[in-house]
């Protein structure tokens, strides 16, 4: 077991939060869409790129895991 | 030898990657030509010139029949009159395709490309207005290109995005769109944005410029990667299992994942990089409001 195994793995929690962030997101377009069906087409492509933000942090985590193993 | 240093790639190993991706982009290609030329075909005075061609050669027949029915009788005659209806029906037809001939209806495969084309322009003209409609084209080619880079894991290859090359070049497309609409629509005062609100953060709007080009690089990597060594370690255990090519075995346990990785996912991907590039974009450009709003002042002041 090497140390930047465990790097890693701290990484993969970022991970985890950036899923939880997609999950309140997620749930209050659903909400919106709840209450005012009508708007549910310009919700979709506001939910996809807000998701599409959010997930940017998971994706440096992902880079500073490859950058651990490949490289460091 | 030489040169392999100075490009800096290897010629003698070539990555699988390379080859899928090659191969994709032909079937584009090859699908918007054909496209094309039927569209050419559907839009020219063909269509017009075989219709008429039809018509003269249905009145000759029946021309020809009417005078060949004098001499006839009996059953031959019968026969000759169906012949002769059949002829007159076809004749109506071919004159109702002359009255609908602007609005005949497409067919085949043309069918698939209006359907792409009307959900790209649809998607275009509500993210980005009508000022950027020509971005249509960018977007039916990228759209099609990521679809089918996922799903041709299906056919066994391996994903392009796999491999880090493709997918930087894919995203660099969109990042030099994106300062090239910049530099279009507010001249070289574009750049003084990095030196805002003070020129002592430049070094961080320098480093923050790179954002785009990283999450729209590791988005699609990411994606790919984590399918490819999923299903990797799924199909090396499968070949442990049986102690061979899991042929049999793989097509009941690896479909699913398939439909996850491949299809699903890459749906989902391709329809993320289109709207955040056409987003990113659309951004550059001042809005319409901002517009309307310069334009009713200059009408006061004037």
């Amino acid at each position: 077991m090497d140390l930047t195994s465990i790097a890693c793995g701290i990484c993969a929690i970022a991970c985890s939060i950036v899923g939880l962030a997609e999950g309140f997101a997620g749930s209050k377009a659903m909400e919106a869409a709840g209450r005012n069906p009508e708007a549910t087409g310009k919700l979709r492509s506001l939910l996809i790129v807000a998701v599409a933000l959010i997930e940017t942090s998971a994706i440096y985590s992902l880079v500073i895991a490859i950058l651990l193993i490949f490289v460091g | 030898m030489d040169i392999d240093k100075i490009i800096g790639f290897k010629f003698d190993y070539i990555p699988g990657e390379f080859y899928s991706s090659i191969l994709v982009m032909l079937m584009i290609l090859i699908f918007y030509l054909i496209i094309g030329h039927k569209a050419r075909f559907y839009s020219s005075d063909k269509l017009l010139s075989n219709i008429q061609k039809k018509i003269e050669h249905y009145s000759r027949k029946i021309e020809f029949i009417s005078n060949d029915n004098k001499n006839l009788t009996g059953k031959q005659l019968e026969k000759q009159n169906k012949k002769l209806e059949r002829y007159i029906k076809l004749l109506e037809g071919s004159k109702m395709d002359l009255d609908i001939y602007p609005y005949s209806r497409p067919s085949g495969i043309l069918n698939i490309g209006e359907m792409i084309y009307e959900f790209c322009y649809k998607n275009v003209l509500d993210l980005m207005g009508e000022k950027f409609s020509h971005f249509t084209g960018y977007i039916m080619v990228l759209g099609p290109y990521i679809f089918l880079s996922f799903i041709i894991g299906i056919a066994g290859m391996p994903n392009p995005f796999t491999y880090l090359g493709n997918t930087i070049s894919i995203a660099l497309v969109t990042f030099i769109m994106i300062h090239a609409t910049g530099v279009k629509y507010s001249g070289w005062k574009y750049f003084k944005r990095y030196i805002e609100p003070i020129p002592l953060w430049l070094p961080i709007n320098l480093l923050s410029m790179w954002a785009p080009l990283f999450s729209l690089t590791f988005r699609l990597f990411g994606n790919a990667l984590a399918g490819f060594c999923l299903m990797t370690l799924i199909y090396e255990a499968l070949t442990v299992v049986v102690n061979g090519i899991p042929i049999f075995v793989s097509s009941i346990f690896t479909p699913f994942l398939h439909a996850y990785f491949d299809v699903f996912s890459g749906g989902i991907q391709t329809l993320v990089f289109c709207m955040l590039s056409m987003i990113f974009i659309a951004q550059e450009a001042p809005s319409p409001e901002e517009d309307s709003v310069s334009d009713s002042i200059k009408n006061r002041v004037n």
